[in-house]
């Protein structure tokens, strides 16, 4: 039902038009623009992603792809190739972008009536014309680009050079597999030590251990993507230390000239040495002056090892535990004593074995600076399973705990 | 369509937060429109369900009962008040009385439809309206006994 009001209402409201402030349409642009911006962040994130998916297979896959065979293999001699251009991408009509409750206050002002103008409404807004931009189809192609045109007649190329019978043979397909060996060099600073037994009169009294660095080149063949078999040449070092007492008499005994230690005795023939360990006092009766210092036996090999090494995870920084046998061949066997103005070279300690085995354990660490290159970084225990001594009544296994660090280089 | 917004609103900045939100909404889904009646009517309903959006969201209770609608008066047709100052009256009505008035009045929705829309009785509606023109009608005989 209508009435005069309604009718009053009705027909001077729909003329009547006001004109929008101008920070309206900035608030809608400024709301687009935002929303742009967004979109164009998600696009290069999107493509971004999609380049990175599409680049993992070079780094994964087995074989190298040869592309123009690929092609050529897809695409028959008579088949129809569409080659065009990539069309422009659909532009959108650039409205006026967004934001919004900007201003807050604003005054009540009286309603001024003004034509409705197009000229304030976006293009796409001020009229119906099917062809402006905003309503204008943006779907209709009649082709699909497959792949730019450059590639398609290198693929033709290519398939015209099969199919003239000169073609080159075809390659041989090569396998990318995880490297199978590895070279590495370590150096392995530690600390070695052992509990002396002794039996038959000789002293029970323990010496302490010695400050060593060890190294040497390793060779490891992988048998599989967890285990692997070392061996390598190195160099190792054994020992123990003592504080002295010592007396330089103006003659010596042949029999004096012995130092004995818990190792056994060192042939003190080098120097005309009366060398007392802190044990005997009873030999130092008589003597008004004696001095200290401190007496060293190193045992140095050479250590050819026979590892196994497991790998614990097969991430890029590696975890592995190491166990297996060494053989140590001696190679010097010296006694040294420090004094505070000197060191002198005793000699070598008596009944020492040539030859020696260890078993060792450790935990592997092991971090790819490049795809050959390894750094490696190896704690370790190495318990000797033989006294070093072959008299049967010094019972002395010395172990050693060394922290190795070195590079791999695999391939 | 900023007199539009400003009909279904209470205030300027309302009316200019309408206008925004219902541009924004017109360039989104310009697609949409199928060529169909006029791009104008097109608009205009974005517009008008903008404002019933905000009023719905901001409106949740309705608690004006039912009122009986009023004997018409006659005469207020052949008064010649200006559009800007009709278009302020019904700015200036309250909230759920404008937006009965306009959807009934401009809009030209049955009481039925309004219900519907606004989410309210259409007793409710009726009497909404009622209301809306007896103000309106009180409004227009200030204004031309001061003119």
């Amino acid at each position: 039902m209508s009435d005069a009001l309604e009718e009053l209402f009705r027909t001077t409201l729909e003329k009547v038009a006001v004109t929008p402030p101008e920070r309206v349409w900035s608030r809608v642009d400024a709301h687009f623009s935002a929303r742009r911006r967004l979109r164009r962040l998600a696009y290069s994130g999107a493509a971004a992603a999609v380049a990175l998916m599409a680049a993992l297979p070079l780094f994964f896959s087995p074989a190298p792809r040869d592309a123009p065979a690929l092609l050529a293999a897809r695409i028959l001699p008579g088949s129809p190739v569409l080659v065009s251009p990539a069309p422009p991408a659909p532009s959108l009509p650039s409205p006026p972008p967004p934001s919004r409750r900007q201003v807050a206050v604003v005054p009540n002002d009286p309603i001024d009536p003004v034509a409705l103008s197009p000229g304030r409404l976006p293009a796409a807004l001020s009229s119906n014309d099917p062809a402006a931009p905003a309503l204008a189809p943006m779907t209709s192609r009649n082709t699909i680009p497959l792949v730019n045109g450059a590639a398609v007649a290198n693929a033709l190329k290519y398939h015209q050079l099969l199919a003239s019978g000169t073609a080159a043979p075809a390659r041989k397909e090569v396998r990318r597999t995880e490297p199978r060996y590895t070279v590495s060099g370590y150096v392995s600073p530690g600390y070695s030590s052992g509990k002396y037994k002794a039996t038959g009169g000789t002293t029970n009294d323990q010496m302490s251990g010695i400050y060593n660095i060890n190294g040497g080149v390793a060779f490891a063949v992988n048998t599989g993507k967890r285990l692997a078999v070392e061996t390598g040449v190195g160099f190792s070092r054994v020992g123990q230390a003592a504080d002295i007492k010592y007396h330089t008499p103006m003659s010596l005994s042949p029999a004096a000239r012995n130092v004995i230690t818990p190792l056994g005795n060192v042939n003190n023939s080098s120097k005309v040495l009366a060398v007392l360990h802190n044990s005997n006092e009873e030999i130092l009766e008589g003597v008004r002056s004696y001095q200290t210092g401190a007496l060293e036996q190193r045992f140095d090999a050479i250590d050819i090892p026979l590892y196994l090494r497991y790998y614990i995870n097969n991430t890029k920084l590696k975890f592995s535990v190491i166990g297996g046998l060494g053989t140590h061949l001696l190679v010097d066997n010296r006694t040294y004593l420090t004094s505070s103005d000197s060191r002198d070279n005793l000699g070598a300690t008596d009944d020492i074995r040539k030859l020696n085995f260890s078993a060792r354990l450790g935990l592997g660490l092991e971090y790819p600076i490049t795809r050959v290159l390894h750094f490696k970084f190896e704690p370790a225990f190495k318990y000797y399973l033989q006294s070093i001594s072959n008299n049967s009544n010094i019972d002395f296994r010395p172990y050693s705990l060394n922290l190795s660090t070195g590079f791999g280089i695999r391939f | 369509m900023f007199a539009v917004c400003i009909r279904y609103s209470r205030t300027r900045e309302e009316a200019e937060d309408n206008l925004q939100d219902g541009f924004i909404k017109v360039l989104e889904s310009i697609k949409q429109y199928s060529g169909k009646g006029s791009f104008e009517g097109w608009m205009k309903r974005i517009f008008v369900n903008t404002a019933l959006e905000k009023y719905r969201r901001n409106t949740p209770v309705q608690l004006l009962g039912d009122l009986p609608e009023q004997e018409e008066e006659e005469g207020e047709g052949s008064m010649n008040v200006p559009g800007e100052v009709l278009l302020e009256f019904v700015s200036r009505l309250p909230e759920k009385y404008r937006m009965v008035f306009n959807l009934y009045v401009m809009e030209e929705k049955s009481h039925k439809e309004i219900a519907a829309l606004v989410g309210i009785s259409e007793g409710t509606s009726k009497s909404n309206l009622a209301r809306a023109k007896e103000i309106l009608r009180r409004k227009i005989k200030e204004y031309v006994k001061h003119e």
